[in-house]
């Protein structure tokens, strides 16, 4: 286990105010909308009229002439318009996983969010009038709608790059599923389906690209993935240095701003017109146009004994890729790693295969593919369980992975596996408020629990690296470098909370410069819950060297200062050097040994003396996470993630059987984060997933063909304050994880569970089952008539 | 290209000659709420906006006589916040009370809601059902119209184009109520809404009653087949149930993005009859069967 020791923490696990809580708090913190140039022009994209067509011709003539249009382009003045989709990864993986990143349609029209055109124009207003005047030339097509008929021989095709609709085939297995049917006592089989779910952020797609006094297209454009400066470079077959993002912080993310956004057309616009070049995507475009969570079609057969073992599980998998590839093949890899759930399994089969529809794309929403997995196996276990007669949380118990359990790849994770644990305090906390068939307003009462388990950093065949660049100043405070996109989590600020504390300095001593591709090392994508994992331990490598300088030299200061001693007995016992520095600590602005708390030296005065003898002052660490070849795709073994956090949800709900309108009374949220670093910052995390899961259940985009009719706030429902129960969340702190001080990722694994325990708690209230993710008050209604009418 | 001039009108008057010289180039606009998105979406234009907000002679809720006068610019919020309105006219506080959001309550008015004429205006069903009149004004006239034949369809009434609301009108009713079913607990378009007002006798037996429904009909609709079935009757078992039947008759709703027709067809029944039942202080039963 690589947990850095480290016992009497002073920053690390307190409610560590964030270097920028201030500025937001005030309004005055600059988001991609807000900044503006003298000269400044409005882009636009004109989007496509069909989901499914050819493009036969565009005709920009009369766009073009329009007084104060100052550029309208196609796919044929974008200089590489098909180029390979990256993740920031560093390292060329190619095979299934690297799919079609098209700018500006050509040939076949995939979805309604392609892009046809770009304009550029004196206003906003003047720009979407030119789009208006733009003609094209569309040949409709029938397009396909669901991925189970874009399989099927002879089914539309969606792409004209691609001679099938097939993106990748996965499998993974364990054990003998085949025969192991035969021990089973009751073999349970069921149909899911996990909806499309939008991350509707506050801030929708914006920012702004100008090109700088040495030639360089720079951009303030807010994106989780600051490394696609390098496609936006080969898009404009232009030298990697030649392009800049000076990210801004993101009104959030979830997962939709790890694509390419706005800045390929930024940088086209800004090239074309040699002026600054301000684009923001109405909320409409935002919803229609950039990607959702992946629908997944998912069968489980589920075979256990009559005394509750789980003996066998197959899983098959069907996931609607949408328009282009972008994330699938990743998404898919989640999925089928998540198939059998986190269940100790002796025989498992997981196979899952992703195809092209003519739906909008679909790519990272957090929780990438684990939670439709985790909404699909918990609530088959709640459903087995009621067959067996045992309590949800007794058969859970009984089955969930514990350490030293083998993942279904056969890999053993080296960090806790705290689920029994989770399991017990959150029945525990329901428990506490006894159970009862009807409430004292006549509504229904239902309970739920659910757990789950997902990976934090990326996939290890993808090589995973961060770095992170410190320098000491001569007034003892300290500047932090790291490429390190913020959407809101405090990504940046904890980089800030762990280099205070390792050198001993309040947090506002050190000032983090973050997201800036030409002046901070990159430090990856925010994505994959890994930045306090991978940037954490990266500033933690970063900091030792310096440490161990600042050690030296105040262990030759305190010598000289205080040793030797003579006193009246003699002389002291005196200490050499290397004995000093090995017993020094940083805290409170200054160096203490150890020993005798007295003897100590200011930080300032330190990082003086080595200034003075020119000595180095900066240093930038790197961390790799654990590196494996690429896996089998159609038999994967081994190590795919560094390693799981998992989770456990109750939900307890009221049902007005009448309506089918229900509330959730509790929702308790129950995490192990092996550490806690900034405590309101994990807090929060765990709450935001749990309103974020909570609205997946309620959350409709109303998908027609290819047409997305919830496309603004009044038709797609997201969760309000009033809708947002009270999150009872508990942290279990393990300290068996393998970011800095033990802690696990949380982001995303905070996103599981509790759609399955709030759908597990809506069919304890009505003794229905459900199959979708999406239970609307209609359905609850409809379930109870339609078994009314059964009972009669 | 988005092309308004916005004048705003002091005073009532100055509204009327302003209605009456820009006839159909006038577009009032009070709390905007339903102005704006309309301008966004492209569905206004080419307009004159003339702006009534600050018209102090339109705001303000007034007790005379046992009729109650609330003026066309007063805002949801006044009203969700008005101790008189909860104790005489509780259907239509507890409709403001449901409204959007504290910030849009803030902005929006009455008159704007009903003049708007979504089928799904929250404040539309109390006020059919406590038989409000619709006072409207145009430059030289004014005219008095029932609630009940103010709406004509979606966003259509009998406003002419040089007319302004000047006010809505009622008999307080203390035995009145709303209920409101949307998707979410706030800011959320009505998938159902009902209203009801009764007056009994000293047998409990009921003298007068009117029930209206939003979002089931292309305008917000009173319900006269179930008014008929509980009118002169003492609520009971089999009276409920003739009346939940009796709403069918009242109301065509359709499919959309909010929920199925089938959807609307089944609760209207009941949050009639919870309604109803609390009109008449009997405990609805809000939460169910059981």
């Amino acid at each position: 286990m690589t947990i850095t020791e480290k016992k009497n923490f002073r920053l690390v696990g307190n409610r560590v105010p964030r270097h920028d809580a201030i500025a937001k708090a005030r309004g005055e913190q600059l988001y991609s909308d807000d900044w503006v140039m003298p000269n400044m022009l409005y882009g636009k994209v004109l989007r496509s009229k069909y989901p499914s067509a050819i493009l036969k011709g565009i005709d920009t003539s009369k766009a073009k002439a329009l007084p104060g249009v100052h550029a309208v382009l196609t796919w044929e003045d974008v200089p590489l318009n098909q180029e390979v989709t990256k993740f920031g990864q560093m390292r060329d993986v190619g095979g299934g996983f690297e799919g079609l990143y098209k700018v500006l349609a050509h040939g076949k029209i995939r979805s309604k969010a392609e892009p046809i055109a770009l304009v550029a124009a004196e206003t906003q207003e003047l720009a979407e009038e030119a789009c208006k005047l733009i003609e094209v030339d569309y040949e409709v097509t029938e397009g396909v709608y669901d991925p189970r008929e874009a399989l099927k021989d002879g089914a539309y095709l969606v792409s004209s790059e691609d001679d099938t609709n097939r993106i990748m085939d996965t499998m993974i297995r364990m054990g003998d599923v085949d025969s192991a049917w035969d021990k089973c006592d009751l073999i349970v089989e069921n149909d899911f389906y996990a909806t499309p779910h939008d991350h509707a952020y506050l801030e929708t797609e914006s920012g702004m690209a100008w090109i700088d006094e040495n030639g360089v297209i720079t951009m303030r454009v807010g994106t989780q993935v600051l490394e696609h400066y390098r496609t936006i470079a080969n898009v404009m077959k232009m030298p990697h240095t030649k392009i800049r993002n000076m990210g801004v912080p993101m009104g959030g993310g979830f997962g939709g701003k790890e694509d390419i956004t706005v800045e390929t057309f930024l940088c086209l616009l800004t090239a074309a017109t040699r002026r600054p070049v301000k684009m923001v995507w109405s909320r409409e475009e935002s919803i229609e146009c950039h990607s959702k969570r992946h629908p997944e079609y998912l069968h489980y057969k589920t075979g256990v004994t009559k005394d509750g073992h789980v003996v066998a599980q197959e899983v098959n998998i069907v996931l609607d890729g949408g328009s282009y590839t972008y994330c699938t093949p990743w998404v898919q890899m989640y999925s089928t790693m998540n198939g059998a759930g986190c269940y100790h399994f002796p025989n498992s089969r997981c196979t899952s295969v992703s195809a092209f529809t003519n739906n909008t794309f679909s790519s990272a929403n957090r929780g990438f593919g684990a939670t439709q997995t985790n909404f699909s196996y918990d609530r088959q276990m709640d459903i087995i369980a009621k067959k067996l007669g045992m309590s949800p949380y007794e058969f859970r118990r009984m089955n969930v992975l514990r350490n030293g359990d083998p993942q279904h790849t056969g890999f053993v994770p080296q960090g806790h596996v705290a689920l029994t644990e989770l399991l017990d305090v959150v029945w525990e906390k329901l428990n506490e408020v006894p159970k009862v068939d009807y409430l004292p307003d006549g509504r229904k009462f239902g309970r739920g629990i659910a757990c789950a388990q997902m990976g934090y950093g990326r996939l290890c065949f993808l090589h995973d690296n961060s770095r992170v660049a410190l320098r000491l100043e001569l007034d003892g405070t300290v500047t932090l470098r790291a490429g390190v996109p913020d959407l809101g989590g405090g990504q940046g600020s904890v980089l800030a909370q762990i280099a205070a504390e390792e050198f001993g300095l309040p947090i506002e001593d050190v000032h983090p410069y973050v997201m800036d591709t030409h002046l901070t090392p990159l430090c990856g994508t925010t994505t994959a819950t890994r930045q306090l994992y991978m940037s954490g331990n990266a500033c933690i490598e970063a900091c030792k060297p310096l440490k161990a300088a600042l050690a030296r030299k105040a262990a030759e200061i305190i010598k000289a200062t205080w040793w030797p001693v003579t006193t009246e007995a003699g002389y002291e016992w005196e200490p050499d050097i290397a004995n000093i520095e090995g017993q020094l600590e940083f805290h409170d602005r200054k160096i203490y040994y150890a020993p005798d708390p007295q003897k100590c030296v200011d930080f300032k005065t330190v990082v003086a003396h080595i200034s003075n003898e020119g000595g180095e002052l900066f240093n930038e660490g790197q961390f790799n996470a654990p590196a494996v070849e690429v896996p089998d795709l159609s038999d994967i073994k081994g190590q795919i993630l560094p390693d799981m956090t998992y989770t456990c949800h109750g939900v307890d709900v009221a049902v007005d059987e009448e309506t089918g309108e229900y509330e959730i009374l509790r929702l308790i949220a129950a995490i192990d984060c092996g550490k806690a670093i900034n405590r309101n910052s994990c807090e929060g995390q765990v709450e935001g997933g749990a309103i974020y899961n909570l609205g997946w259940v309620r959350e409709d985009l109303h998908w027609e063909n290819g047409i997305t009719k919830a496309n603004n706030f009044s038709t797609y429902l997201i969760p309000t304050a009033v809708d947002a129960p009270d999150v009872e969340t508990i942290l279990l702190e393990s300290r068996g994880g393998i970011g800095p001080y033990g802690a696990k990722g949380v982001g995303e694994p905070a996103d599981n569970s509790i759609c399955p325990a709030t759908v597990n708690a809506l069919s304890d209230a009505v003794g229905v089952e459900f199959f979708c993710t999406n239970v609307k008050p209609e359905d609850v209604l409809k379930a109870i008539k339609e078994k009314n009418k059964k009972n009669k | 290209m988005k092309n308004f001039e916005f004048i705003k009108a002091p005073d009532v008057k100055a509204a009327l000659a302003l209605l009456d010289k820009e006839k159909d180039h006038a577009y009032l606009v009070a709390g905007s709420t339903n102005a704006m998105v309309d301008i966004r979406a492209g569905k206004v234009n080419d307009r004159t906006l003339i702006g009534i907000r600050d018209i102090d002679a339109l705001s303000g809720i007034k007790f005379s006589r046992g009729k109650i006068t609330i003026g066309a610019g007063t805002t949801i919020s006044e009203i969700a916040n008005s101790a008189l309105l909860a104790k005489k006219a509780p259907a239509l506080f507890q409709a403001a009370n449901d409204f959007a959001d504290p910030t849009t309550r803030n902005s929006a008015t009455i008159g704007g809601n009903i003049a708007n004429a979504s089928p799904a205006a929250d404040t539309a069903p109390p006020l059919l059902a406590l038989k409000a009149e619709v006072i409207i004004a145009k430059k030289g006239s004014k005219r008095r119209v029932p609630m009940e034949d103010f709406f004509l369809g979606v966003n259509k009434t009998v406003l002419e184009k040089d007319e302004l609301i000047l006010a809505v009108e009622f008999s307080a009713n203390p035995h009145s109520a709303f209920y409101k079913v949307g998707l979410r607990n706030a800011m959320a378009i009505s998938v159902v809404t009902a209203a009801a007002s009764v007056r009994k006798d000293r047998d409990g037996k009921i003298t007068d009653v009117a029930i209206a429904l939003g979002s089931v009909a292309p305008k917000p609709v009173r319900a006269y087949n179930a008014e008929k079935a509980v009118l002169g009757k003492k609520l009971d078992d089999k009276v409920i149930a003739d009346l939940m039947k009796a709403v069918a008759k009242d109301i065509s709703p359709i499919d959309d993005v909010r929920a199925s027709a089938e959807y609307r067809k089944d609760v209207a029944p009941v949050i009639v009859k919870r309604v109803l039942c609390k009109s008449c202080g009997i405990c609805a039963n809000e939460g169910g069967t059981k």
